[in-house]
């Protein structure tokens, strides 16, 4: 009997029994359904985290004040002096550091802004003349605050498109003042929209130079300053250069916190995976689950079948004739219910595509190829002992029972 | 199809021969004894009748016959082969190649077509469809069934059935048809029809045949009748004379 020919009396067999096939193939299904929509639910929060990350660049990094590195069970190791980031530091790396190709300071908080009568709590953010090449944020008109801006604190500012919009409607904010926590601030630039990252609105923000922050939050620490390297190959020696020239400005402390973008990206990527991870070997259960149900359903099929099992050794079937028509009829079984369980999984994955656009929802083709070999594999493993059963029958016992 | 049958000289005299045979089941320590002494020898060509009660030992005798059961002692040749010492897959050979069963209750399966049931010998013989497809459709048309290929199990009277079977045990051209009480559940006109293919077979082809059966009209028009009793097959010359 040719394999196409062993397949043919398989899906006979299954055909006989549609109700039953359905039910058991079922379990398949479901299974195979919970695993690739959950490994590529994974997959797609993984290229969500990218996307977001993407739009910082892969060279920057940022240094905040404090030293925040985890051990082990994720304590944090605190270091009791810990010195501020100031703006002499920011210099200090501009200047001394050739593989930084851009250094901008960050203070920020929320502030109230106001522009004749409307007024809007919103995120100040005082930096540096660098700031948008650090962050590769341009500007849609106008221009950014340059280097004697800066020095000179002049009370000028860059807004965001959200900011703009709420302000000014469709008036050129050009050349207008807004009152930054009190404080007249002239628009000279309104930035390129960007959306939003990790949940903050990077459109909702008014910058300001980092000297006049200063003064306006009362405070010469800064919230953190961003760098960004010449160029990605340049990231882990930039980190460790920073950390040895800051450490010397700080009295020989190592107390600051450097985070590149790979190195956040890599973290969280870790905690996606192991969440995928989990999900789908919970999903993988109910795939092992199905199989059992493949087991028994084989095991009746044989026990219903002993007459027919008898009459086939009867008529010269060996015993690995037997062996294989158990074995492919629950290989079939369970593989027909795993494709049916992709084909599932598409279907959901154009729903979702309709219902949530702006979701990248993406179906993982290895999780496709894994869940369809797997759900063959747990044809072949619970359906061996049904088909050895079978086919260890003796013809004549076989042909005696009723 | 061996050796044996390239020189007249090398054709053995039996085309089956047992010596002692004992069937003895056991089952939660309970032994029985269905086959005490099961001796008895068939010639090529002949047709033999085995008659004996019921209990008596016949289907036993004729499972081990059909290399479908192993005795528990003595020694059984088929065609000059002791099949007692060959293994599982050779004795699936020997019961695809060289013996035809027919059962008193028929055993098709429910779901093929009388086609696919005559087909199915060959199936483990490794034959091409398209071959078997051909041979089963000559061999249901010399039973008299050739307006009946398509048709299942269910839609065929009981000496249809049994035909079918027939067909099914001349798949791969047997040297030894086997029938356990063939006429056993059919209606006397049916059992004659069926009694008649076995005679015409044996007479027209020289088909060896061995069957069992209660009716002394049946066994009267056999070469030899066979008696066993109590598991003892009786000296053949005894059996001749009753
Ligand atoms: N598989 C078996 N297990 C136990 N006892 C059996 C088995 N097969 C047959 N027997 C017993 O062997 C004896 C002979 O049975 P059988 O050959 O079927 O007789 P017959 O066909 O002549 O009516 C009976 O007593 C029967 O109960
Ligand atoms: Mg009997």
């Amino acid at each position: 009997m040719t394999v196409w020919e062993s397949i043919r009396a398989a899906l006979k067999m299954l055909g006989a029994n549609k109700l039953r096939t359905g039910l058991t193939m079922l379990g398949i299904i479901i299974g195979v359904f919970a695993v690739i929509s959950l490994v590529s639910l994974g997959a797609s929060a993984r290229r969500y985290v990218a996307d977001q990350f993407a739009a910082m660049g892969s060279n920057v990094m940022m240094i905040m004040p404090g030293k925040r590195e985890t051990i082990g069970s994720g304590a944090v190791v605190g270091v009791s002096n810990v010195h501020k980031l100031t703006m002499e530091d920011a210099e200090a790396i501009r200047r001394r550091l050739p593989s930084i190709s851009g250094v901008a300071p960050v203070i920020f908080g929320i502030g109230l802004i106001k522009q004749e009568g409307i007024s809007r709590n919103t995120w100040v953010t005082g930096t540096g003349h660098e700031y948008p090449s650090v962050r590769d944020h341009g500007l849609a008109t106008g221009q950014f605050f340059g280097p004697d801006d800066v020095e000179r604190e002049r009370r000028v500012a860059a807004i965001g498109t959200k900011v703009r919009a709420e302000l000014f409607g469709d008036v050129n904010p050009l050349g207008k003042f807004i009152l930054v926590m009190g404080t007249p601030f002239r628009v000279i630039g309104v930035m390129e929209p960007r959306g939003t990252s990790l949940g903050f609105d990077l459109d909702d923000i008014v910058f300001i130079p980092v000297s006049a922050a200063r003064r306006l939050f009362n405070t010469d620490g800064l919230y953190q300053i961003i760098v960004r390297a010449s160029s990605d190959e340049e990231v882990p020696g930039a980190v460790a250069s920073i950390r040895k020239l800051l450490q010397s400005r700080h009295n020989g402390e190592d107390d600051i916190t450097i985070v590149s973008q790979n190195q956040l990206l890599a973290t969280l990527n870790t905690i996606v995976d192991a969440l995928t991870f989990i999900l789908a070997g919970i999903a993988a259960i109910s795939l092992v689950v199905g199989g059992i149900g493949i087991m028994n359903i084989m095991l009746s099929s044989v026990s219903e079948r002993t007459r027919e099992i008898g009459l086939r050794k009867a008529l010269g079937a060996r015993s690995r004739d037997i062996l294989r028509q158990f074995l492919v009829e629950s290989v079939v079984l369970s593989t027909i219910g795993g494709l049916i369980g992709v084909l599932m999984t598409a279907a959901a994955v154009v729903a979702a595509r309709r219902i949530f656009p702006s979701l990248p929802v993406v179906i993982t083709s290895w999780a496709v190829a894994l869940a369809v070999t797997f759900s063959a594999a747990i044809g072949i493993f619970f359906g061996v002992f049904p088909a050895r059963r079978a086919s260890r029958l003796s013809p004549m016992d076989a042909l005696r029972t009723e | 199809m061996g050796p044996e049958s390239t020189t007249a000289a090398a054709i053995p005299p039996w085309i089956v021969r047992t010596e002692k045979i004992q069937r003895v089941f056991r089952s939660h320590d309970v032994a029985t004894v269905a086959l005490a002494d099961a001796t008895l020898a068939v010639k090529p060509g002949e047709m033999i009748a085995i008659m004996g009660p019921s209990g008596s030992g016949k289907s036993t005798l004729m499972a081990i016959l059909g290399c479908l059961d192993r005795p528990t002692s003595g020694s059984y040749w088929l065609a000059g082969r002791e099949v007692t010492e060959l293994s599982d897959d050779e004795l699936s050979s020997v019961r695809n190649r060289m013996v035809g069963f027919v059962f008193q209750s028929f055993i098709l399966l429910q779901r093929s077509s009388a086609l696919e049931n005559v087909e199915l010998p060959q199936v483990y013989a490794g034959i091409s469809p398209k071959a078997r497809r051909e041979r089963a459709k000559t061999l249901l048309g010399s039973v008299g069934l050739g307006h009946r290929l398509g048709h299942r199990p269910n839609e065929l009277s009981g000496g249809e059935l049994q035909r079918v079977a027939i067909a099914r045990a001349l798949a791969n051209d047997p040297k030894l048809l086997l029938a356990d009480e063939p006429t056993g559940n059919l209606d006397r006109k049916s059992g004659i029809e069926i009694m008649d293919i076995f005679r015409r077979l044996n007479l027209e082809r020289g088909m060896t045949e061995v069957v069992v059966t209660h009716n002394a009209e049946v066994a009267a028009r056999c070469d030899r009748v066979i008696v066993i009793q109590d598991g003892r097959t009786r000296s053949e010359a005894e059996a001749v004379d009753a």
